[in-house]
């Protein structure tokens, strides 16, 4: 499946955040599941310094005591639709 | 026999905050009685609760039965099935939060609910736990916790914690409790003095401000890292000063350090440490120490380090005050055991780190040799030849990672670090893996650092 221009955006947040050098931030899998050991085989301090890149840049502040962290986490389409899902409802209450 | 107090504290001050609700002392002695008098009846306990009041609840229900915990330095499940192989007698304590197998002991379920009850007292030599370190070998290394060692090490933090010993305070931690820090500073040390600790999920910076800001006017500790502390640094502050920040797992640089006193408006007590023992050593660094200079090189410097008293250090044989490896005791262990790290000494007791002595590596806080991971390495199918180094060995760009050059023509890189990933934890998995026909090696088979240097560097200028 292709990627849409937000899951593209977030993809090079990743890529940049974490050094994936080889990595192309356009071939990650919207679906594919990022943390496990066959997809980009990330940890608990990648999602950390992944959460805290989204908070600079699109000021969505991430909680691991949200019961959904861990499927936010789980693949491009889940992280990106969550981060913008987010950024909208404080573009709207702000 | 000497028997010592499980929880020597009255019920001034809460010990646990769990969603909000706070649970006393005497409420959480028992809560561990009622976990202990159902725990099966087996020798060892591999306890993988994640929720950090289950976790101390069924750690010190275990001991409470006579029973050893069992620490792994990895969850994976080829890990425990070793180790389940090595310790026949042995179960697994999960928690509600997990998909418990049929052969699982599940712990969890409200709580607070059993009342109140004085603590229990312990058997001094009995052997509360046995924590398992990352051997250059490859196989786990055990190392034994008597009750009493235990004891000694929550009694040493509590006496050197800064500020008044008596004064109650709210602890919120970035480490899990199955860590030895934070088994040490999270999970024994509230059992001694009058700290409150948050059981909750602490680990993104919007988390640790919450649980923080949650303590209100109450003084506050935060027990992190250097990764957590960087982290939380780039997020909004929280609210209410944070009175001291303890470090770990690896030493804060001067920058990161003075950007936490005077952002967090804190006092900062920064811990060395090793797996095998726990924590040696303590530094408090005000802001701008670090960078400053002694007019003499050899005299005390404030960012030295100074052992806790308590622990008996001696230099090894055939090095010198100037770069000298490093040899702990105490009264608790079988053998003394040699430090990985190379030190100065400036004084009694006290020291600079200069780097690393021997080939282990420590990323996001845990630690593996990298003769094994190279071992694992070309166990690989398809890996002809290869070597997984720490880039800033080799003055290489690094960003905390370890990374790869391979001979490996039929393996992708996708390939290759999955089947690394089965083997090894997925920190150390190199990051950056290149090609190469060949590495340098001497006709001994050796790779000599200054070889592995020059390859490096005629990569990074062909790219």
């Amino acid at each position: 499946m292709a990627q849409t221009p937000e899951q593209l955006q977030m993809a090079k947040l990743i890529v940049d955040v974490l050094n994936l050098e080889d990595i192309d931030a356009a071939e990650i899998e919207p679906e594919a599941i990022m943390f496990e050991d066959d997809g980009l085989g990330l940890d608990s301090i990648d999602a950390l310094e992944i959460a805290v890149a989204i908070a600079e840049q699109y000021n969505v502040h991430l909680s691991a005591e949200d019961e959904a962290t861990r499927e936010i986490f789980a693949t491009l389409a889940n992280l990106t639709a969550h981060v913008s899902q987010e950024s909208q409802a404080s573009a709207n209450s702000g | 026999m000497s028997q010592l107090q499980l929880i020597p504290r009255d019920d001034a001050q809460p010990i646990a905050r769990v969603n909000g609700q706070l649970v006393l002392p005497s409420e959480f002695n028992a809560d561990i009685l009622a976990c202990a008098a159902n725990l099966p009846e087996r020798s060892y306990a591999i306890n993988l609760c994640t929720d950090r009041y289950w976790f101390m609840v069924s750690f010190f229900a275990a001991i409470v039965r006579g029973q050893t915990n069992l620490l792994p330095s990895k969850r994976s499940e080829p890990e425990l099935a070793a180790l389940q192989a090595q310790y026949p007698n042995s179960y697994r304590l999960t928690d509600d939060s997990q998909e418990a197998s049929q052969s699982d002991h599940p712990v969890g379920g409200p709580i607070a609910t059993q009342g109140k009850a004085t603590s229990p007292t312990i058997a001094a030599e009995a052997c509360a736990a046995i924590a398992f370190t990352s051997g250059s070998t490859g196989t786990p290394e055990a190392h034994s916790k008597s009750w009493a060692m235990l004891c000694d090490f929550r009694q040493w933090h509590w006496d050197y914690l800064p500020g008044p010993a008596q004064m109650p305070r709210g602890l919120v931690a970035t480490v899990p409790a199955w860590h030895m820090y934070g088994l040490e500073w999270a999970m024994l040390l509230p059992t001694i003095a009058p700290i409150t600790v948050h059981c909750g999920a602490d680990f993104f910076p919007n988390d640790l401000i919450q649980a923080l800001d949650g303590f209100g006017n109450l003084d506050k500790v935060l027990v992190a890292t250097p990764t957590h502390l960087r982290a939380l640094l780039k997020a909004p502050q929280p609210k209410t000063p944070v009175q001291t920040t303890i470090s770990a797992t690896a030493p804060l640089d001067a920058a990161l350090s003075d950007a936490t006193t005077t952002q967090l408006t804190t006092r900062l007590f920064e811990i060395y440490g090793c797996s095998e023992i726990g924590s040696l050593a303590w530094r408090a660094p005000e802001p701008g120490q670090k960078l400053a200079q002694p007019a003499d090189a050899n005299q005390p410097h404030a960012s030295d380090w100074e052992f806790f008293s308590g622990l008996d250090v001696t230099a090894l044989a055939n090095t010198d005050a100037q770069d000298t490896e490093l040899m702990v005791h105490c009264e608790h262990i079988n053998q003394p055991v040699v430090l990985s790290d190379r030190f100065k000494q400036t004084g009694n007791n006290r020291f600079q780190l200069l780097g690393r002595a021997t080939d282990m590596v420590k990323v996001a806080g845990k630690r593996e040799s990298l003769a094994n991971l190279n071992n694992i390495l070309l166990g690989i199918a398809g890996v002809q030849d290869g070597l997984i180094y720490d880039p800033e060995h080799y003055d290489q760009p690094s960003n905390g990672r370890l990374a790869a050059v391979v001979v490996a023509p039929t393996l992708t890189d996708k390939e290759l670090r999955t089947e690394l990933a089965k083997k090894i934890d997925a920190a150390f998995v190199p990051r950056r893996i290149r090609r190469v026909e060949q590495l340098p090696r001497a006709a001994t088979s050796k790779l000599s650092h200054a070889a592995v240097t020059q390859l490096l560097q005629s990569l990074a200028v062909d790219q």
